[in-house]
């Protein structure tokens, strides 16, 4: 890629990712945006079973567009949330996801979250996690990922196989002004492998769904750091 | 079950489900700070061990728990 057109999409990145903070505070006000969902089918059909399920998001695109519009009336909602979210920001969420039927599990330092996550699974409900930072956590696994090595956290894809539940990635991209695409896709892992394999393959499958979408929409991804290093 | 064999199955889990190198397990040994044990696979081990001991662990009981020994105990308290 040349250096003008680096410059170029470097911009569009910025001005796309600013445009993403003002939706998520539009929404926060009550503005609808159009959304159109692939794979509703995939989502609705685990939300009808009894065991409950992993969502795998990352930042990209608007991920929280998804929880105004996948809804489970059978099945809470508990996204996973760094402890350093902004005040502001989480009020307005536990405001607005009341109606959705998605409750936050904001982690923490005493450890009270993961006895909420376990608590979620094992009641068939959802949990959803976010998969491209690593955070307080030494526990990675490194896939090739846009041309280099990059490291995700292993603990989602862990939680996940350790009890043979089902996964979803869910990507959320602008692709318009007012309008937003969620895709919805299966990861499939083989769960008669041993679980060191299982993680291996579940964490390749969504290094790959993120790649895919980061190719087709390559200015709406939002890590500003040393991704690779 | 007796004391030996809860250790047994719990360094056996460590070891086999957590990967946990056999040289860093021993009583005195910090579950977080020796073992790196972080709190997403608290939530593995939660499963692990209703699996093998038959019982949940509750919150506020891992609050004094920071050792291995400590940890086995706790699990003592619970199925012997």
């Amino acid at each position: 890629m040349n250096s003008i057109r680096s410059i170029w999409l470097t911009y569009v990145n910025h001005c796309q990712f600013a445009e993403v903070v003002i939706d998520k505070f539009a929404m926060y006000a009550g503005r609808r945006f159009q959304v159109e969902v692939e794979g509703i089918d995939k989502f609705n059909a685990l939300a009808a079973e009894d065991e409950g399920f992993v969502l795998l998001s990352s930042h990209i695109g608007n991920y929280e567009i998804a929880g105004y519009t996948l809804v489970s009336e059978k099945k809470t909602i508990n996204a996973v949330v760094y402890e350093g979210e902004k005040a502001s920001v989480m009020t307005n969420r536990s405001r607005m996801f009341v109606k959705t039927n998605i409750r936050m599990i904001q982690m923490r330092s005493d450890m009270s979250h993961l006895f909420e996550i376990d608590k979620a699974l094992s009641s068939g409900e959802i949990v959803s996690f976010p998969t491209d930072r690593v955070h307080g956590s030494a526990k990675v696994v490194e896939h090739e990922f846009l041309g280099g090595t990059a490291r995700f956290p292993q603990g989602p894809f862990s939680v996940a196989t350790m009890r043979g539940l089902s996964v979803l990635a869910v990507n959320v991209m602008k692709v318009g002004w007012t309008r937003y695409q969620i895709f919805v896709t299966p990861l499939n892992y083989t769960r008669t492998l041993p679980r060191k394999q299982q993680i291996a393959e579940l964490s390749g499958a969504y290094v790959r769904e993120l790649e895919w979408r980061l190719r087709q929409y390559p200015t709406q991804w939002y890590n500003f750091f040393d991704f690779w290093r | 079950m007796n004391r030996k064999e809860i250790e047994e199955k719990v360094k056996e889990f460590l070891i086999e489900e957590m990967e946990i190198d056999e040289d860093k397990i021993a009583p005195d040994a910090k579950l977080k700070d020796d073992m790196g044990i972080d709190s997403l696979d608290f939530v593995d081990i939660v499963v692990i061990v209703e699996r093998n001991f038959g019982f949940k662990i509750k919150p506020e009981e891992m609050a004094g728990v920071i050792t291995l020994s400590d940890f086995c105990d706790y699990i003592e308290s619970k199925v012997g």
